[in-house]
């Protein structure tokens, strides 16, 4: 097993945390954060409920390993170091080497105990403890993206498009929140939650890119991350980027999904040319995805 | 833009662009109304076009990994999916942009949305965003074509269970898979994924795949599948298709039997696009199986509303429905043409290709008794040897005196192309000679041609040779 799972040495290579401008009159915080990103030793922080979870069903044969592949494709920290795990050189398979690309694939390469036993080190290191401080923002973080996979996968699966991908497009859609909040967290804290959001806002794109680079994360990830909430049509995979978006406004609006189809999203539902029974199908499963949403929090 | 036509088409696959570009040159003015953003149809994006170039990198790949052997180069042990998947966008966005070139020389217009008619010379297009436009026409061309067939009892999920679209949408390459149906679809993709080393497993209820064929054509496809690697279960029915949700599926049969695989593809057969179409508000009939009822011609219940391609039903092939859609065209242009769908070819793109035209030989037997079929193996031909590629073969198959030719059936790679010969041959005198005094380009797979109407020539010659007659008496 990778001896190293959690604790990553990120390449520095994205030219906007380069670019961060750090000066005397720099906040403490500010100037913790780019100095951290510079560095490049980021974690993934995985939440208490999710780990206690992989933990138990890991610990439990009756449980089974197939559990712990679920609890690990509905929790966006846990999925992307399993991937990015997968991918390490210990797993590297034949001579050129296949790049992993879900956690369904993880666990049919690897073998559900590899994998378990995987996110069980990864949950282990990285815990969130509950009297960090950005805990009540890393859960609305965790159940955001995890309603948005699911969404992503149910408007993929009413386009008869690729599931697999889409799902993963959504869940890993906001990697950079969790590393940001992670370091502000581990450091001087933002003065206010107005510089804390400010901070979010500007880095975690570029975060999120630093680890899809670093953790080979794929293609599709990276550009869903890099186009954040810009609805300007992206260069590539512009239908995993626009169903992303469209999955993230369902999951903004659990409680009244009907309102997405009349909402600012008419760029990415023409992009992904939905007509208004295919919004109708995604509508109707929203109460089931806020009740898993609901059960895994 | 007007909002007047004379020819209105709904649905811009190869049907309906074949019907629009028939109609324009000849003056009318025509619009094509699609309910995807881009033309081509399932055809261009989820069919035909997708599978064949996947086809051709499987193919590429798998030439690539046996030289590669050859040079003692080893080679990654599993591939991508996406990656063998590479060339398909930029394959389909040069097919669409060639079509649409096309219709804008001819002027057609194009109307993005979903048509329903509203009256028997209209119909309201509404496109994704909520916008209505009435469209009114003098005559209509229904060509929505169709979709995969989803059997009442089996969940697709497109994520563990799949159908011929979702299918195309894979990340990763699985190492199993139980295709279910045995009809071009299933073979297709089961010899493709074959031949990327994925282990497939066809179910089906006949016998034989690809039962249509004459059992030598389909025995071709099944010796080269069994050589990759596949299997096929034949007389095989299924009870259930389950999945654990992560890596494996369970496909049961009713015999007991449980085959595992990390995914399966349901491939058992299409059904008719009519959704939202109003059919019932101009009076277009159905038949139970909900395909649009069509003559010869696709003149369908109501005298102005034609229909083309795989909304009418079978044999679903991109070639025949362009066909249809012409014919249509002519038709209502008074051009009543004589029926050419006995001399369509059917062209199955499996690995090795299967290709025939004409009558099989078990529609030859059936028909005329003691037909003579003409046969030459590729591995006899110095083309074959020359590119490596000696599986396969050529029959011809003629009437009892070995004069007129009948039908032509090939087994190998590029037997979708060689078949064009025989048709002309059909289309034209129709005699076998023919093929056997034409001078052919050598070395070529086409001398095959001459080969086997040889060999036709010569079992004719046999039969009325006086010691023969005299046997026989």
């Amino acid at each position: 097993m990778d001896p190293d799972v959690a604790s990553v040495a990120i390449p520095l290579s994205v030219a906007d945390v380069e670019r961060a401008s750090v000066d005397a009159d720099s906040s403490p915080a500010r100037r913790h954060l780019v100095s951290a990103l510079r560095d490049g030793s980021v974690e993934l922080p995985v939440l208490p409920r999710v780990a206690h979870e992989v933990m138990l069903a890991a610990q439990d044969p009756a449980r089974g390993a197939a559990e712990v592949a679920r609890h690990i494709e509905r929790d966006p920290a846990l999925c992307a170091t399993v991937l990015r795990s997968a991918n390490s050189a210990i797993y590297y398979t034949g001579g050129g080497g296949v790049d992993i690309m879900s956690a369904r694939q993880a666990v049919a390469r690897l073998g559900m105990l590899e994998v378990a036993s995987l996110a069980m080190t990864a949950a282990v290191r990285t815990a969130v403890h509950d009297k960090e401080p950005h805990v009540p923002r890393l859960t609305a973080w965790w159940r955001s993206s995890l309603a948005t996979g699911l969404f992503a996968k149910e408007i993929a699966r009413t386009r008869r498009q690729a599931v697999d991908s889409a799902f993963l497009c959504g869940l890993l859609r906001q990697l950079g929140v969790p590393v940001v909040l992670r370091i502000l967290g581990r450091g001087t804290a933002p003065a206010d939650e107005a510089e804390a959001s400010a901070l979010l806002e500007e880095f975690s794109i570029p975060a999120g890119l630093l680890l899809c680079d670093g953790w080979r994360l794929s293609a599709a990830v990276r550009a869903t991350v890099a186009a954040g909430s810009d609805a300007a049509p992206a260069p590539t995979f512009g239908d995993h980027v626009s169903t992303a978006q469209l999955a993230a406004a369902f999951a903004a609006a659990l409680d009244a999904p009907e309102s997405v189809a009349t909402g600012s999203c008419a760029p990415q539902i023409e992009s992904l040319n939905l007509y208004p029974e295919d919004l109708d199908r995604i509508v109707a499963v929203s109460a089931t995805i806020a009740r898993t949403v609901e059960t895994m929090a | 833009m007007s909002n007047t036509f004379d020819w209105v088409v709904v649905g811009a696959g190869p049907g309906g662009l074949k019907a629009a570009a028939c109609a324009a040159q000849a003056g009318a003015r025509v619009a094509v109304i699609e309910r995807e953003p881009r033309i081509g149809g399932a055809c261009v994006h989820r069919g035909t076009i997708p599978s064949k170039a996947l086809r051709e990198a499987a193919r590429q790949l798998s030439r690539f990994f046996a030289q590669a052997q050859r040079f003692h180069m080893v080679m990654p042990s599993e591939l991508q999916f996406s990656h063998v998947r590479g060339r398909l966008d930029k394959v389909i966005d040069s097919h669409v942009c060639s079509l649409g070139d096309e219709l804008v020389q001819l002027g057609v217009t194009r109307l993005h949305g979903a048509a329903r008619f509203v009256d028997s010379h209209a119909v309201e297009v509404r496109s994704p965003s909520g916008l209505v436009r009435r469209i009114d026409a003098t005559k209509f061309v229904i060509a929505t074509g169709s979709r995969p067939r989803q059997p009442p009892d089996i969940a697709i999920d497109h994520e563990h269970i799949l159908d011929s679209d979702s299918i195309l949408g894979l990340e990763y390459l699985p190492h199993s898979m139980v295709i279910l149906g045995g009809g071009v679809i299933a073979c297709e993709y089961a010899s493709i994924f074959a031949t990327l080393g994925v282990f497939v497993t066809i179910v089906d209820r006949a016998p034989r795949p690809l039962a249509f064929l004459d059992p030598d054509l389909s025995q071709g496809f099944l010796d080269a599948f069994t050589d990759l690697g596949g299997r096929y279960l034949g007389t095989a029915t299924v009870k259930s298709v389950e999945t654990d949700g992560i890596s494996n599926t369970t496909t049961t049969l009713t015999s007991g039997d449980g085959l595992t695989a990390e995914k399966v593809m349901v491939a058992l057969g299409r059904v008719p696009y009519t959704t939202g179409l109003g059919l019932d508000v101009v009076g277009v009939a159905v038949d139970v199986q909900g395909r649009v009822t069509a003559d010869g011609f696709g003149r369908t219940s109501v005298a102005h509303v034609y229909a083309v391609g795989d909304v009418v039903g079978p044999p679903a092939l991109a070639s025949f429905s362009m066909e249809q859609g012409r014919r249509a065209v002519m038709h209502a242009f008074g051009r009543i043409e004589a029926n050419a769908a006995s001399i369509v070819p059917i062209g199955i793109f499996t690995i090795p290709e299967l290709s025939c035209v004409g009558e099989s030989e078990t529609q030859a037997r059936a028909r005329l008794g003691d037909v003579i079929v003409g046969r030459v193996d590729f591995s006899r031909l110095a083309r074959g040897q020359i590119t490596d590629e000696p599986d396969g073969f050529l029959k011809l198959i003629a009437d009892p005196t070995g004069e007129r030719l009948l039908g032509v059936g090939i087994v190998g790679e590029g037997a979708t192309e060689l078949v064009h010969l025989g048709q002309l041959v059909l289309l034209g005198s129709g005699r076998v000679r023919e093929l056997v005094d034409t001078v052919f380009n050598f070395p070529t797979m086409a001398e095959a041609y001459r080969v086997a109407a040889l060999d036709v020539l010569a079992q004719a010659a046999s039969r009325s040779s006086p010691s023969n007659s005299a046997n026989a008496a």
